[in-house]
Order: structure tokens, then sequence, then C-alpha cells
């Protein structure tokens, strides 16, 4: 009798343990409580200004004490440490060059270069002309000064056939000569002419506004007679771009372990404020662990702190959070038609499933987006309201109603348009009266990949859709473009994101003649409403004609509601931590801001408490 | 024994020749390529085309294997890796000295541990110490690696400051000198305990119960009835017999020192082989991928042949014809 006891509890306990492995997840916290009341999540409708849940900047006064800066890189694995601007591939070594490229050039309200930085640009509309001017006093860590050769090397750089970047685009080929030098038919580009060994003056074939944003300039300079002699089909691995850069900026590179860290000097050279940091360190961390290093007061700085960490760090004492937000845009997208290679643009097809404009503003108004920024991510996300970003805050359109959640204007769109349960199964059916089944496709990735997707389909089958996702499950990355690039037959609504560079024009991913217009959306309307963004109209007298392009982009966003080919759900907020004893981060796109501004205001780190 | 040393070599070659194919298939069979992921709003879909054309990605699938083989074989040159920039070889030669390193440190502190903890619980077995052993075993198993190297980078990291919390070493250090090795070292010791704790499951468990099997056996009797005593007798006699099925491993063991764990190489921040695996896979790195599937099987099977030449040399009852 006991034996066979003492094996039925074991077995019990045994089943047991199975039993909870195999339960649904709990979520353990509303995230909407949070311990200090006032610092609850304010999630606004995009369609007012957005409020950010903390501020864009810290100051402190105090005297500094030099020191080291940590810098955290949140990355999960090594970086590929490349220091060179036209060879680099990746926002990780982006972000490490930060301190060496400081601001060459400096940006407007959105994105635009301005006067201000260690080079200005002039521009000529008329001329068809951009000419940059280096300032006189720019020059290398080595002591050999910064010159139009440097620029002029970029470009050789860029054009030249061995080049093994991405960059040489159809931006560069507007420059005159370029072509003719890419193909080896001349020595020198012919629309690049020095003026002085501080000015350049670049020529165009034409001029649009998005040269005004950079198109066909270079954001930095290269050291030319530091690497003229590298050739270039070796240069991104040669030891001068990997471990020994040089620098016309306020901090040179030191050392580095290359995957690892960088360490950071003052650069001898440097010909503005003397830098009040003795040494700047970055280090690889992983995401996962960043939380603990930035209580332990290992990094003054996480630049990027992961959204689904934020009950974890957002009481943490010894540090003040900063937000902004961020340059993308996530959406829904609605296949409209295929693309045709031949041709090179999109041809949309009036009898797919999605082509009725009345059922995409019905899933439009039927999507919850604001219960999506509160629950999933924690309040680090805002129900988005246009297609484009509001990180480009003065075209952002704020007052654009977009499609705000409700789900009876929904049904009522679908009642009106015909689209009604005729064989009482719960769903849907089309006008015709054929059974109407929805396939969404959605990326794999991170934990709340599965519930978000899952929550979407809810809302869409809470208003009478038959949503279902495609082949019954996410689909990798990868797997996902390929599918969504070649027009699989079987998609009808998918789901990504955009991140938007500086130039805010939306033809690139939305343009008839687009590779990357994904909804395979074209109307006459959208193209009158692109080309007036990108029409020669935008330049005023001098520089951009803000008033203008104001309004071209808010009708292009109007038309993009109307017509609704994709809505967007949300956009990103950025967050970064930064350890109370730095003195001044500023996450403004337009600041004075530099790295030779920044101190710290004791010797050692503040640790949580 | 050496004729069959030489053919299980020569057989390495057609085994190797058949992988490489395998693995070649599967990887242009995976969605996406190792451009897909440099797609901006801003990238040119021309731009991205010409470094595909370049890359060769173009070719007919037969054509593109053979250029790779070729030039393996002719040049040894396995590449250019994608996503580093920088040629195969010197990618993989920086993190197999890394992996290799810890690795070593990993296997030599797994056996300092199972072996004393193995055979004394073997030797005094149902006591104390040897249910503790054995439940030190089924815990140690259990928990998965993560967490443990979570949970030891956070209290000897984190709160207690002992050990650095990533990287494999800091900066300032010149390469060769001993305070760089000294750095490395201390770099190590976390990952390393980490792994030696996880490891020491079938090392202690193989030469427990190879223990208590030897206590009864004829050759035990006899050397304790010799006058033998009881320490020499389970440090020279047994512990020689009980290590068989170890030293059956310890091919695999060696060549899977190059192999590195992804879990512990993760949360460590510790550039090694196994995180280079997972990640140029993700990224479709095909050079690295291709590559390092070759060199691991290379590993495996040398590892096996490694194991029975090991096997004939410990017991001399083995023997390959």
């Amino acid at each position: 009798m006991k034996k066979s006891w003492k094996i039925i509890v074991q077995l019990l306990l045994v089943t047991s343990l199975l039993m909870a492995s195999c339960g649904k997840k709990q979520s353990t916290e509303d995230p909407n409580k949070s311990k200090k009341g006032e610092e609850k999540q304010k999630i606004l409708d995009a369609s007012g200004t957005i409020e950010l849940p903390y501020p864009l900047c810290v100051k402190k006064d105090g005297k500094t004490v030099g020191g080291t800066l940590n810098i955290a890189e949140p990355s999960s694995t090594p970086f590929e440490g490349i220091f060179n601007s036209f060879l680099q591939e990746t926002t990780t070594d982006q972000d490490l060059c930060q301190p060496m490229w400081g601001v060459f050039m400096k940006s407007g309200p959105n994105n635009e270069i301005v006067d201000g930085g260690y080079c200005n640009v002039k521009f000529d509309k008329d001329a068809k002309t951009a000419t940059y001017e280096l300032n006189k006093k720019l020059t290398w860590s080595d002591g050999v000064p910064v010159t139009s050769d440097d620029l002029i090397f970029v470009y050789n750089c860029i054009a030249n056939k061995d080049y093994t970047g991405v960059r040489y685009d159809s931006d560069y080929q507007n420059v005159v000569g370029i072509e003719e030098y890419h193909d080896g038919k001349a020595n020198t580009i012919s629309g690049l002419k020095k003026i002085d060994d501080k000015t350049l003056q670049v020529t165009f074939k034409e001029f649009y506004p998005g040269i005004l944003w950079g198109a066909g300039l270079t954001y930095n300079v290269e050291p030319e007679h530091y690497l003229k002699d590298v050739p270039l089909k070796d240069m991104e691995s040669s030891d001068k771009v990997r471990l020994k850069p040089l620098s016309c900026g306020p901090f040179v590179v030191s050392n580095i372990v290359p995957g690892e860290s960088v360490e950071y000097v003052p650069n001898p050279h440097w010909f503005g404020e003397k830098p009040k940091l003795d040494k700047i360190v970055y280090k690889r961390a992983n995401p996962d662990i960043i939380v603990e290093a930035l209580k332990s007061g290992e990094f003054d700085v996480v630049d990027g702190l992961p959204a689904d960490h934020y009950n974890e760090y957002k009481d943490l004492s010894n540090i003040t959070l900063l937000s902004n937000v961020e340059r993308t845009v996530d959406y829904i997208g609605f296949k409209l038609g295929k693309w045709d290679t031949k041709t090179g643009q999109v041809v949309m097809d009036p009898n797919m499933k999605m082509s009725d404009v009345k059922l995409r503003e019905a899933i439009a108004y039927a999507a919850n987006t604001k219960e999506v920024s509160t629950q999933f991510y924690n309040g680090l996300r805002i129900p988005a309201n246009t297609l484009l970003d509001p990180g480009h805050s003065t075209f952002w359109d704020a007052k654009q109603e977009g499609y705000k959640y409700n789900p009876e204007k929904a049904k009522k769109i679908l009642d009106e348009a015909g689209y009604v349960d005729k064989d009482g199964d719960g769903m849907r059916e089309d006008p015709k009266g054929n059974k109407l089944k929805i396939n969404f496709l959605a990326r794999t990735g991170g934990d709340i990949a599965e519930p978000l997707a899952q929550f979407y389909i809810q809302c869409w089958r809470g208003v009478g859709l038959d949503v279902g996702l495609q082949n019954g499950r996410l689909i990798e990355s990868n797997a996902f473009y390929d599918m969504i690039e070649a027009d699989d037959p079987g998609i009808d609504i998918f789901m990504a994101g955009w991140g938007m560079g500086s130039n805010p024009d939306p033809s690139g991913l939305y343009g008839r003649k687009a590779q990357f217009n994904f909804e395979r959306y074209a109307s006459e309307a959208n193209d009158k409403y692109l080309k007036a963004i990108a029409s020669e109209d935008a330049f005023g007298k001098d520089g951009i004609d803000n008033d203008y392009l104001v309004k071209a982009y808010k009708d292009w966003q109007a038309n993009m509601v109307k017509d609704v080919p994709a809505f967007p759900t949300d956009y990103r907020l950025h967050v970064t931590g930064i350890n109370n004893r730095v003195n001044y981060w500023d996450l403004n796109t337009v600041s004075d801001w530099g790295w030779e501004k920044v101190g710290l205001l004791l010797d050692t780190p503040e640790k949580a408490k | 024994m050496w004729k069959t040393v030489l053919r299980r070599v020569l057989l390495m070659i057609p085994q190797l020749f058949i992988l490489s194919i395998i693995v070649f298939a599967l990887g242009q069979a995976m969605p996406g390529d190792p451009f897909t992921g440099l797609i901006t709003p801003q990238t040119k879909p021309e731009a991205i085309e010409a470094l595909r054309e370049k890359a060769g990605l173009n070719n007919p699938i037969p054509v593109q294997y053979k250029d790779w083989m070729v030039r393996i074989l002719r040049d040894g040159n396995f590449g250019q890796s994608y996503t580093y920039k920088m040629p195969v070889s010197t990618l993989v030669g920086n993190r197999v000295a890394n992996t290799l390193w810890l690795s070593l440190l990993t296997v030599i502190l797994i056996y300092l541990i199972a072996i004393p903890l193995g055979i004394n619980a073997g030797r005094y077995q149902d006591s104390a110490f040897d249910k503790g052993v054995v439940i030190y075993n089924f815990i140690s198993y259990a928990i998965p690696s993560f967490i443990l190297g979570l949970i030891f980078l956070l209290v000897f990291g984190y709160k207690l400051h002992w050990f650095p919390t990533g990287g494999s070493v800091d900066l300032g250090f010149k390469k060769g000198t001993f305070d760089y090795a000294m750095n490395k070292l201390y770099h190590m010791i976390l990952p390393a305990i980490t792994g030696a704790v996880l490891g020491t499951t079938g090392t202690i468990q193989y030469l427990r119960n190879e223990v208590i099997d030897a206590k009864t056996q004829d050759y035990v009797k006899t050397a304790r009835s010799k006058g033998v005593p009881t320490d020499k007798v389970y440090s020279h006699h047994i512990f020689r017999n009980s290590f068989l099925p170890i030293a059956a491993f310890l091919g695999f063991t060696i060549t899977g020192l190059l192999s590195g764990s992804v879990f512990i190489e993760t949360i460590f921040s510790y550039p090694g082989m196994g995180e280079l695996f997972i990640s140029s896979i993700n990224s479709r790195d095909y050079a690295v991928m291709n590559t390092l599937v070759l060199l691991y099987g290379f590993l495996t099977l040398l590892g096996s042949l490694l194991s029975d030449i090991i096997m004939t040399i410990v017991d001399p009852r083995i023997r390959i014809e």
C-alpha cells in the first residue's frame, strides 16, 4: 500500500509540473498602473501634438571633472567597426563614429542641411549647384588641414567601379560627369569644381528639393592624403579604416578592440572649444543586460533603451530618462496590384480582394492602435495618424484625423458597402455574396509578435471580417520580404514598418516607379502630389519655401488617408538613459549640443539605490 | 592500425564533399540573401542589384558552387564575409582563438570538478556526499545555460564586481604581453565557470557508475588482498578503468573545443565561434556559414577518428586492424 502511494504522489508532482509549463502566460502587471502616480504614460492621440513622456534635453550647471564617459552600444553581435562614412553599412558603426564626426553638417527642423556645422553648403537653384564651404580651421587629427580634395576623394571613391558599398545611387548619378568617371571615360568628375582649398562647387544635371537634404552630397569627409594609397577594394579591411581612422571632429580614436569596444581621446588639432571629457569609451552590450549595467553605473549613457524592459528602468534613481520621437512609421498595408519588372512600375489590379476602398477604410477604423501602444509597448509607442513620421516635425500633419479607432463606424461602412453576413456564420460575405477570407501576413520577432498579430485579427473579427494569419503562422523576416517583393498571390494585408532617412520625400516608398512600393498602389492624384513635393516650386528666393512644402506634404498625407493603400499603426519613441553625473545631453534635431560640451560632474557614476 | 587510420582519413574527403553540396544547397534554399538586410527607403534597388551581380548571386547555382569550390581548393580562399567585410579566414581565425581558450579553460575546469566528485561519489556510495553529488548533477543538467549565465553575471559581475561583465579583453592592452594574457584570462573566468558547472553532468555520471561497477570486480579484490592501500586502489586501478567512457568522448571533446556555446557567448558578450555561426545564418552570410559548416563537419569526423585512436591507447584490449 505504502509503495503505491509513493508512486502516485511522484506521478502527480511530475504531471503538475508539465501542466504548469503548458499553461498560457498571464500578464503579471497592468502597465497602466505604475508605482509613481505622476509618471503614468500619457498616450495622446497623434492628431494633437505629441506629448513626450520624458524631456528632450538635460542640462546641468556645475564644475566638470574630466574623466571617462562610458557609452553602451546595444548590440547582440560584435560590431563590424568600419570607421568610414562611405563604406560602413550598419547603424551601430554609425553610432560609434559620432564623436569623431561631430556636427559636420547641421540639421534644420526637418533634417534639411543648414549652416552652422563644420561645413556650410550654399545652394543655387538656377545655376543647379551646391557649394561646400569648409571651416577655415578644420584640421585632421594628424595636423593636415581638411581641404576640398578630401571632399572630391569621397566622390571619386563612391563613383569608382571598384566601390563595394551601396551609396552610388541615382542621387549621385545626378552629378554632372560622374557617370563618365564611373565608366572609365574620364579621369575626374567634371561637375566638381575646386574653387579653393576650402571651397568645392558641385553641379547637378537637375536640381530637385532632395538636394537640400543632401541628395548627391557627402555627409562627411574622409582624409585623402591618408587613404589615397589604399586600393579601394581593400579599403574596408584596411587598418587605416578599422583600427586607426583619422578624425576632424572633437575626438579621435585612440584604441579599438575589434567588435567589442572603442576608445576616444580629444583631437589635439580640433579647432573648436576644448572638450570637457578626458575619454569616451563605447562598449558593446547585450540588450538583455543593459538595464542591470545602467543600475550599477557601468554605463553613463545608453542611447536606445529597449521598450520591453521599460518597467525595469523607469524608476531607477541614478539616471535621467530622455525621449524623442523616432523617424519610423509602423503600418499595415494592403496588396493592390503587382510590380511590372519590364516597365519598372506598379500595376494596380481593380479585382483584388482589397481593391474596394470601403473595405480598407473599415479595416483601418477597426484596428485599435491606441490599445496596442498602451498594452503592448508599455506606452512607448504613439498611435499614428499619417504615413509621415513626426520626426519631420514641420511637414508631419499633426492635425490630420487619420483613422482613429471606431469599430461602430467600421461596421456601418461595411454594412453600407454591401458586406453583410448572409449565411449566418457571424462573418461577412463580400457584396457579391461570396465567402470573404482575408489573409494577414505578419513577421516573427520577439515575444510581442504573435500576441500583436492575434490582437489585430481579433479587432477585425470583432467587426465581422474573417481574417486569419496567412499559412496559419507568422513568417520569418527574410521570407516575409521575399513574399512581399514577389507579390505572393495569397497576401491581402501585411504588417511592416519603415525607418525614414533624413529626406522625407515619400516617392521612394509610395511612388509609381518605386520598387519599395509594396502596396503596389498608384493613382493620378498621388502622382500629382508626389510631383509637387519634388518639384522646383519647392524653392523660394533663398532656399526652401517652407510654406509651399508644408502644404505639399499636407496634401499628400491627406490623399493617402483618403485612398488608404496603407494606414499607419504607431510611431516609436526613443528613450535614452543618462547617468546623473552627465551634465549635458540633447535629443533635439536642432540644437547646439556637441560632444565637446559634454562633461561629468562626479568622478564616479551614480549607482542606483 | 595506421592503415585503418589512413583509410579513415581518405574516406573523409568524399564525406566532406557531400557535406559541402548539402550545406550549399540548403543555404540557397533559405529565403533572403546577404543584401536583404541592407535595404532602407533611401536605397536604390539598382545598387543592391549591382552588388548581387558582383557577388555572383545571380549565376546559376551549380556555377556558384563550382566557383566557390575552385576558390577554396586552388587558392585556399574561403571568400569574403558580407557582414563583416573581411576575409572569412581572418574573421574565423580571430574568433577561433577566443573560443579555443575559453573552451580549454572550461574543459579543464570540468575535469577538475567532475573527476574528484565522480570518483568519490562512487567510492562513498549512498553517503551524504554521494547523494549531494547526484542532486547537484541533476540540477546542473536541468538548469538552462542562459539562466545560470545570467545569474552568475548578475551576482559576480554586477553586484559583487568580482569579474568583468562582457567582452574578451579590455582596451589598452597590447597583444602578446603578459598583461594582455592575464586580462584575457580574467574575462574568461566567469563564462568558463558557467560552462563548467553545466558541463560536468556526463562525466560525473559515467565516472560514478563505472566506479560503482568496478568496486565489485575481481581485480579490485586481488589488489586489496595484495595489500594495496585503498586510496591507491582507487587512484591507480579503478580510475584507469573507469576513465574508458570518458576517453571515448575525448576525441569529440578536443574537436568540440572549437564549437563554442551560443548562449554563453551571447550573455557574456564574448565574441566566439558559436555566436559567429548563429549570426552568419541569420544574416545569410553564405561565405562564413558554409565555411563554418565544413569546418564543423571536418572536426566531427576528426573527432571520431581521434576517439578511436585514444581508445586503443588507453585500453590495450581494443585494437584496430
